[in-house]
């Protein structure tokens, strides 16, 4: 039961007014709408802080009804603000596993991926990197343990390597698109595998495959056929018959590559009875050691317009990829892995260079200067190892293991000034700590000067690892990580595989990529007219002109896609397996774009009867019950619209006019908005609402980016942000520095700025 | 940029299916107790979420105990070979996992809550708010008893996502038990990281840990100089760093000083992967949870069989759509017959489970006859989100603390806290409450 509490007389003068006139119609003790009923006051700061933020970002009242005019607004959130108390600082923000395996990658030039073991990280406002939520329980510190003992054995010694050269592994893929297997590679109707590999060591490694035949002996000559059944064959039938086996099918070429490389190629004859006797084909080649990617394909068949085609009647595929096996290392290089490089920064087995080893491993580990009591522990540790008669070398490896379970690894607490600074950044753009030149910077203590900082920023987001912000950034905000679990049924969508979904993930990884890295406006995640495509995936979509298994950009005018909306990825990210869901993509939108996420249904909803879509009754005439029933409608006039104009999209992302016997009706109207048909002019009505959009999205990256999720009084940092961010065309790589150089980001709440110790 | 990659030092070891051995006479436990010691009390607490279908899960019967009806109905039958074992209980509530102000967000809260019996926090991120949890209660209690204080086990992967019910951060749901009410104690799903974790890794050089207790000193050192400069929001987590170090400082101490020979495990090391078959996994899990028992490595476990909301599809019994789509069935006999089947489903891994138990010696008994293994979950009736009269089943006899074979119906509104309560008396460790108990449960000893 809420308890009438007696509001203070500023909240009465100014607030309640204001809440009377445009809140409570729907916000009201009888109707709750969201849950909330603002009629009685309630002494709860953050409540108050919440309304201040929907009112401040111009979220409520929502449009379509009358809005408030910008005086009371003003007034109303100079009183509420006063009141929401004062915010938290990030809490001491450990590394999640991205950043925990990207920062070994970085310090040790290790490229295991140890944290791939470790408990899920917990997510926080749709990011794996809020340090609020991220805890350390005993389960993880136990593969912390175990993690640093084997990243610093690898670092110190190399990777474990065997003496003589073996296989080392076995790569199988999938053999249909619902194949339960554990560990097999993703299924490709057209037959190709790919992969990557961590290497052990410099050295030659043999790649031994086999391609599988199965194209059937219906085409065989009567010949043919007369010979396959007879026994005792001559040498000259047993030569006349692999000849006929061998031409009864075109030849196929198959391709490796190794990292985009081709490594090996071979041509593919005959039917399965000549292409049994075949065996293995060979490649090898020479690897420096860490990962590497590998692809086993068959080129031509990128082009083929019915991936089905390599598909025999009884499920099984004509010709795909067996199996890889990885053999190695061959030749096994003589130099010391680049890891020991990066440690032994002196070769005296001396007391003197173990410290000096020591200190550069914890300094660039623990991301600031070392502490003379914290290298003295560090030293005495390894000097009682030596005394216990280990090496030299096992003395740093057990010092290098202290490290990386120490909670100044682990852990970024910020509390040093410039290095905080460097860290913060290092983390929001590589998802890694600070290179050597960002550290001088820090160091030099010219961090903070604008153009140092400035310059720093462009060129950090220049390099290479900047990818990192498209991967988790742009990954969460879109929710890619959903795509695993949101494939589109095998029995209603039969065309669509593994390689296809994963094709639409790097769609909208070089979408995102290019907007970043070609400072291009944000506003193109909206209605961008280009995009990647390679020879399947621009089938699917309809798109002419591409062929290959490569990745080319096309320009998208004068068609309907264009955006992200329209990408595969989120569209089948955004239905159920079986069918779409216009509710589901509305709100997806709202959510992720507009940031104006629809409150939950109410609890006893009937589910929708979906007997007879299709046939005697269309998804959208079904789905009118939301707008026959007024309370449904207040949420529903604002989902179902966006997700009937992207109702030609069914739910594999392809195009299609009629659902069933019934042509699809793209139309559609936002409260508030205009008409729309189809969703190039939903789009164009999105656009409409651009301030609504860049928004959401500073806010996303800029909770990203601080690891925490936002409060009211970071709005008028987001203000600014968006201030810039118009004067600048809108652009992905203006709004990632605008949020560096944000108040928010440079500075510690309640403490002023970041100080030097 | 292709797609997997796999760790070499997994497949090094092969890859290959579990294989589960049959339990080996020659096989001793490291430590056995002599016969006339009293065997400890274990207990173990299974969970499956999104309701059941009451009406197969136990008739409507009247408040009071009683025996077990001669027949169970369809989701119980699987459990008919242990009628003398196990004890249902009928009428027990989480109030706590009902809105009670703070909106929707039922699966959430019956997640966090099943455990921990308080209302949890409405929150996306910032300041998880729970309570402590039955098992982690016990289990600091006992620590230092066994090599573990407690385990978590499940057989679901986590979500990651900002909110996974209405505004409750999907860290509720991703985690039963919670070792503070705001440090969530994740599971283990990889049944060869479980094996590992009791018995050690088979290729390990023993050399290779010769330093850890130096090690751990110095980074216990480093947190606690960290912990003193740093602000109040930070020493949480600090908090939680130096509590896993000191967890894991007490089980070497505790190794060492049991000198324990290395123990041979009574089943063959599971395969490297996750199977992707439910029963399969499940009963891995059940193989690990009961060799975790019986080499008194653990007396504390946790299994989440599925995380609160989960939507979890079955196609291994023809089902494929998800499990929590299906539960809000709004009356439609197919979607509730699809959902009675997962009820089964999940109840025969339970069935699985006491087998396992029954036949395991142990001391003067068996296993089932010094446990307490409870089954059930965070709501009743899926459909409604009904936090009462909830679906409970507790097995085994509890070292002689539990005398089964009964129903008991508990008045309405009885706290599922106070279970909890009575199992910590019979585990030795008594609370005065936990959460929002009012009393402990009667009839579970009496006749």
């Amino acid at each position: 039961m809420i308890c009438a509490q007696t509001p203070p007389p500023e909240f009465r003068a100014t607030i309640q007014p204001f809440l009377a006139k445009n809140c409570l119609g729907c916000h009201n003790d009888k109707l709750q709408t969201a849950g909330l009923s603002l009629e009685q006051y309630r002494d709860n700061a953050a409540l108050w802080a919440k309304v201040a933020d929907k009112i401040g970002s111009g979220r409520m009242p929502p449009a379509g009804l009358p809005q408030p005019s910008k005086a009371d607004v003003t007034a109303v959130l100079s009183v509420l603000e006063k009141s929401s108390g004062e915010g938290d600082r990030v809490t001491a923000h450990r590394l999640n596993r991205v950043e925990y395996n990207n920062t070994v990658r970085d310090l040790l030039s290790v490229s295991l991926h140890p944290a791939d073991e470790f408990p899920l990280d917990d997510a926080g406002y749709g990011f794996d990197n809020i340090g609020d939520v991220l805890s350390v329980s005993p389960l993880l510190m136990e593969k912390y343990v175990a993690a640093a003992r084997t990243v610093s054995r690898a670092a110190v010694y190399g990777e474990p390597v065997p003496d003589k050269p073996t296989k080392l592994t076995r790569f199988l893929g999938k053999k249909s698109q619902d194949d339960p297997t554990a560990n097999a590679l993703p299924f490709s109707y057209r037959g190709a595998l790919w992969a990557t590999f961590d290497f052990p060591a410099d050295g030659e490694y043999e790649f031994h495959m086999r391609d599988a035949n199965y194209r059937p002996r219906t085409k065989s000559t009567p010949r043919q056929a007369e010979l396959s059944r007879k026994r005792g064959l001559t040498e000259a039938e047993k030569a006349e018959l692999k000849e006929l086996n061998r031409l009864s099918d075109a030849p196929v070429r198959m391709v490796m590559t190794l990292d985009g490389k081709q490594i090996l190629t071979e041509v593919v004859e005959g039917n399965i009875d000549f292409a049994y006797a075949h065996g293995e084909t060979v490649a090898r080649a020479r690897v420096t050691a860490g990962e590497h990617s590998f692809r086993a394909s068959y080129p031509e068949y990128a082009d083929t317009a019915n991936p089905l085609d390599n598909v025999n009647t009884d499920g099984r595929r004509k010709i795909f990829i067996d199996y890889i096996d990885i053999w190695g290392p061959f030749d096994k290089g003589t130099e010391a892995p680049a890891s020991r490089q990066r440690i032994f920064t002196c070769t005296q087995k001396t007391a003197d260079c173990a410290s000096k080893i020591i200190g550069g491993l914890a300094r660039r580990a623990y991301r600031r200067p070392v502490t003379a009591q914290e290298q003295n522990e560090l030293v005495q540790l390894a000097a009682m190892v030596r005394k216990n008669g280990d090496s030299f070398d096992e003395s740093i490896r057990v010092a290098l293991q202290a490290i990386l379970m120490s909670p100044n690894f682990l852990f970024r607490a910020e509390l040093a000034g410039q290095y905080d600074l460097a860290s913060r950044l290092s983390y929001f753009l590589w998802s890694s700590m600070p290179d050597a030149e960002l550290m001088r910077a820090a160091e030099a203590g010219t961090l903070r000067i604008p153009t140092v900082f400035d310059a720093q920023v462009r060129r950090m987001m220049a390099d290479p690892k900047a990818d990192a912000l498209v991967e988790n950034f742009v990954g969460q905000w879109l929710g890619l990580r959903q795509m695993d679990k949101r494939k589109p049924d095998p029995a209603h969508f039969p065309t669509v595989d593994d390689e296809l979904l994963d094709s639409m993930r790097q769609e909208t990884t070089l979408f995102a990529r290019a907007v970043m890295r070609e400072d291009r406006s944000v506003l193109d995640f909206l209605d961008g007219r280009f995009t990647f495509v390679n020879g399947p995936l621009a089938r699917f979509y309809g798109i002419p002109g591409v062929n290959g298994e490569a990745f080319q950009r096309v320009e998208l005018d004068g068609t309907q896609r264009g955006g992200i909306m329209t990408q595969g990825s989120v569209l089948t990210l955004s239905s159920y397996a079986t069918r779409t869901s216009p509710v589901i993509r509305g709100k997806w939108v709202l959510e992720n774009l507009l940031g104006t996420p629809p409150p939950p249904p109410p609890p006893d909803v009937p589910a929708l009867e979906e007997k007879n879509i299709g046939t005697t009754v269309s998804l959208r005439e079904r789905l009118e019950q939301h707008r026959a029933n007024a309370a449904c409608a207040v949420c529903h006039n604002q989902m179902d619209p966006i997700g009937f104009g992207l109702e030609n999209y069914d739910a594999s992302g392809a195009w299609r006019d009629s659902e069933g016997k019934f042509a699809i009706d793209s139309s559609g109207k936002l409260p508030g908005g205009k008409d729309f048909r189809g969703p190039q002019e939903l789009k164009e009505v999105l656009r409409n609402q651009s301030d609504q959009f860049t928004r959401n999205l500073v806010e996303k990256m800029l909770t990203y980016a601080l690891g925490r999720g936002l409060e009211p009084y970071d709005r008028p940092a987001v203000d600014a942000i968006l201030q810039h961010l118009r004067a600048d065309g809108y652009k992905f790589s203006t709004m990632a520095m605008e949020i560096a150089n944000s108040k928010p980001f440079q500075m510690r709440k309640g403490e002023g700025e970041l100080s030097a110790r | 940029m292709p797609g997997k990659s796999i760790a070499r030092r997994t497949l090094l070891r092969g890859m290959g299916t579990a294989i589960a051995l049959p339990l080996l006479d020659s096989m001793i436990p490291a430590f056995t107790r002599a016969a006339n010691t009293k065997a400890p009390c274990r207990m173990a607490m299974l969970y499956v979420p999104n309701g059941i279908v009451m009406d197969q899960w136990i008739p409507n019967l009247p408040e009071g105990s009683m025996a077990l009806p001669a027949e169970l109905p369809r989701v119980t039958s699987a459990l008919m070979p242990f009628r003398s074992e196990i004890t249902m209980l009928g009428g027990l509530t989480q109030n706590g996992g009902r809105a009670l102000g703070d909106g929707p967000g039922d699966h959430g809260r019956a997640g966090a809550n099943y455990l921990t019996c308080v209302h949890p926090k409405k929150t996306n991120g910032r300041d998880l708010q729970t309570g402590i949890s039955v098992d982690q209660i016990a289990a600091k209690r006992l620590e230092g008893k066994t090599k573990f204080a407690s385990l978590e086990l499940g057989c679901e992967e986590g979500v990651q996502g900002g909110s996974c019910d209405n505004g409750y951060s999907c860290a509720y749901s991703n985690s039963i038990s919670w070792r503070t009410p705001s440090s969530p104690m994740p599971a283990e799903i990889r049944p060869r990281a479980v094996f590992e974790r009791l018995f050690g890794a088979a290729d390990e050089d023993p050399r290779a840990r010769r330093y850890e207790k130096s090690i751990l000193d110095l980074v216990s050192s480093d947190a606690q100089r960290l912990n003193a400069q740093v602000g109040a929001a930070d020493k949480r987590k600090l908090d939680e760093y130096l509590f896993s170090i000191r967890d894991l400082e007490k089980r070497i101490a505790s190794a060492e000083r049991s000198n324990a020979k290395a123990v041979k495990p009574s089943m063959g090391i599971p395969g490297s992967s996750i199977p992707t078959e439910f029963g399969e996994h499940a009963r891995i899990m059940c193989d690990l949870l009961t060799l975790a028992f019986q080499t008194d490595s653990t007396r504390v476990a946790t299994v989440l069989l599925a995380l609160e909301q989960s939507p979890r599809a079955y196609p291994e019994i023809g089902i494929p759509e998800a499990h929590h789509g299906l539960t809000h069935h709004q009356g439609d006999k197919e979607k509730i017959e699809k959902v009675t089947q997962i009820n089964c489903f999940h109840a025969k891994q339970l069935a699985y489970l006491l087998e396992k138990l029954r036949s395991t010696p142990d001391g003067d008994g068996t296993l089932l006859d010094h446990s307490m293994i409870t089954y059930g979950s965070g709501l009743s009736d899926g459909n409604a989100h009904d936090h009462a009269n909830l679906p409970m089943v507790l097995a085994g006899r509890g070292s002689g603390g539990v005398k089964p074979g009964r129903y008991v119906r508990y008045p309405r509104e009885t706290p599922m806290a106070n279970l909890y309560v009575a199992m910590l008396d019979r585990m030795g460790v008594p609370v005065e409450s936990l959460g929002d108990s009012n009393g402990e449960v009667g009839y579970l000893s009496d006749l």
